[in-house]
């Protein structure tokens, strides 16, 4: 990404499903040929008979409900460098609203932050304080739902924070904001308050992945590590697939429902906590909301290209040891049905001017659906401070 | 091959044919004479600090399955019933997924057309769409996750042809230390790892020089 100085336009929109997309999806979805599967544990991936109930829930979904459940948002489409970005705007009602930029990853979408955001922007109406109220920004990523293609690399995180930044200042006239993320979010956020320390009063990062750090490490650092390693073994097929052929995965998954159903929703179930009945935290409803986002914009390839991008592009690692001067308050959230390992609190101090600290056995990797309120009161508190 | 009725015959294969074909020269059942391998799993165990040109162009290319080629294996040995649903439901999808494999292993100029016909590969594809056996063919990775290139030493009658552009591409000393019967080494002078698409006549003709004294 080159420094370019043409103008950011914001203008209002309201996305929508195209009709003719949805029926071709319908069809695809009764005509479905499903491999044999071989029982119903989750050892080997998606069980079938798992996969079978998704999809014939796909197929009742009721996608027009969905659609006005995202029609109650204010919804904008800007322009950023000659990148299209999606994004929801909304007004704090309070004394002096805080910008608030949300970052959202993969599997996910901004449709993460809907529960979460009434209680940002109006505190006063869900048990809060109106002076805690915050603006909210939630864009959709280069490349995912209705920010449409990315160029065709994808763009590292260091791009996209230069994409955000524009958005904020020049796009949205704020100079001085507030940032949060998760997943790939986080990366972005941190390389946000890197980029930026004079625009960041501070940031919020959820369970960040923080990458190696030159030795020597600490025990608890040598311990986590290890246990990365064994996660990525287990685990991190997706992301070596993403990283290095992120084309042949896509022609299947821009192909099939079945296939986008089985990619999307194996992460999602994996990565949520769980309810006290033992269902996945990220409702059954917004799984669907979420397959059929990624199905009518024909993005599931386009998504993967973060992963390819940071790759292939030297450099995009957080520098060990030179901590961004930005306060940053991080919370590790867990319950996961196939736990993420949590960094230890020393390594995120060699990359972050650590404020606050805090540990949960809940929120998983989707804490604005699974605990809006925790995060809500989590982001309140971390920023209260920096209002002035 | 017992109840086929064959009291004397040889094995031959190329990658997972090999992993089986390794097993049974370790197994060394009744009947088996010998056998002929394109794929041979003998790296040593410990791979040693100095290393010959030879040894470390193995090395670099067994290093392509950790890295910028080992996506699919890394996926399909632990998660391969997801795979397997896109890839059983997408013919553009199975078609990309195998398509893909013979660009970067066979011997090429760019294209994996260079090396095998638009039939030939759309052959294979057809075979592994009409019997819906993406999944069930991703699950020999999960099955064999710990098998690795440091293969068994053999001591039963081996013969080996090294064909030039295959990933991994193993140096002969290697291969001389891991079967110490070997009855032949034949380096081809084009093919790669599909050795029996791209180069059917060298690796036949390999086969019958490779096993023929076994067939007194």
């Amino acid at each position: 990404m080159g420094v370019t100085q043409s103008l950011v336009t914001v203008e209002p929109v309201h996305p929508g499903f195209d009709a003719a997309v949805l029926d071709d999806l319908g069809r695809r979805l009764s005509a479905v040929r499903l491999a044999p599967g071989s029982g119903t544990a989750w050892e080997q991936g998606v069980p079938r008979p798992w996969l079978t109930d998704l999809l014939a829930d796909w197929q009742q979904f009721d996608t027009g409900a969905f659609q006005a459940r995202l029609g109650q948002f204010a919804h904008f489409r800007a322009v950023v460098g000659g990148q299209p970005i999606h994004l929801v705007h909304q007004q704090g009602r309070g004394p002096a609203p805080l910008p608030l930029l949300l970052t959202h990853g993969w599997p996910g979408s901004f449709c993460e932050y809907l529960d979460l955001l009434p209680l940002l922007i109006d505190p006063g109406t869900h048990g809060g304080d109106p002076g805690d109220a915050f603006t909210v920004v939630a864009p959709s990523l280069p490349g995912f739902g209705f920010s449409g293609p990315p160029a065709a690399e994808g763009l590292t995180a260091d791009a996209v924070a230069g994409l955000w930044h524009r958005l904020m200042t020049e796009g949205l006239g704020y100079p001085r904001y507030t940032a949060h993320g998760s997943d790939l979010g986080a990366g972005i956020t941190a390389r946000l308050a890197r980029a930026h320390p004079d625009a960041m009063a501070g940031i919020h990062l959820a369970t960040p992945g923080l990458v190696a750090p030159p030795r020597p490490w600490s025990p608890a650092e040598e311990a986590h590590f290890a246990q990365v390693d064994a996660w990525t073994g287990e685990e991190g097929g997706y992301a070596h697939l993403h990283s290095t052929k992120p084309a042949t995965l896509g022609a299947a998954l821009h192909d099939s429902p079945a296939g986008l159903a089985a990619w999307i929703g194996e992460k999602i179930t994996a990565w949520s906590s769980t309810t006290a009945d033992g269902q996945p935290a990220f409702p059954r409803d917004l799984l669907l909301g979420t397959l059929t986002l990624y199905w009518v914009t024909g993005t599931i390839t386009s998504s993967l290209l973060p992963y390819w991008a940071y790759r292939h592009a030297p450099g995009t690692a957080l520098p060990a040891g030179e901590p961004a001067p930005v306060p940053a308050a991080i919370t590790i959230f867990g319950g996961e049905k196939v736990p993420f390992p949590k960094p230890p609190r020393e390594l995120a101090e060699r990359y972050f001017t650590v404020t606050t600290w805090a540990e949960y056995d809940c929120g998983g990797h989707f804490p604005a659906i699974a605990e809006p309120q925790l995060l809500a009161e989590t982001l309140r508190d971390a920023f209260r401070p920096l209002r002035s | 091959m017992k109840r086929l009725g064959y009291t004397r015959w040889a094995a031959q294969g190329g990658d997972w044919g090999a992993v089986v074909t390794t097993a049974l020269g370790a197994m060394q059942p009744e009947g088996l004479l010998g056998i002929h391998l394109n794929t041979q799993y003998a790296f040593p165990a410990q791979i040693p600090d100095t290393l010959s040109p030879e040894q470390r162009y193995a090395v670099e290319t067994l290093a392509l399955y950790t890295g910028d080629l080992g996506g699919s294996n890394h996926l399909q040995g632990t998660k391969p019933e997801t795979a397997g649903f896109a890839l059983a439901d997408s013919p553009a999808g199975q078609a990309a997924w195998i398509y893909e494999k013979f660009q970067s292993k066979t011997d090429n100029h760019g294209l994996a057309e260079d090396a095998l016909s638009i039939d030939g590969m759309l052959d294979v594809i057809s075979l592994y769409w009409f019997t819906n056996s993406a999944a069930s063919s991703g699950r020999i990775y999960w099955e064999n996750k710990s098998a690795t290139f440091a293969g068994p030493k053999l001591t039963l009658p081996v013969a080996v042809t090294v064909f030039p552009r295959d990933i991994p591409r193993l140096p002969r000393s290697w291969i001389e230390d891991t079967y110490s019967n070997l009855i032949h080494y034949g380096e081809a002078d084009k093919g790669g790892h599909f050795a029996a698409l791209e180069q059917p006549e060298i690796l036949v003709s390999e086969i019958r020089t490779g096993l023929r004294t076994l067939r007194s």
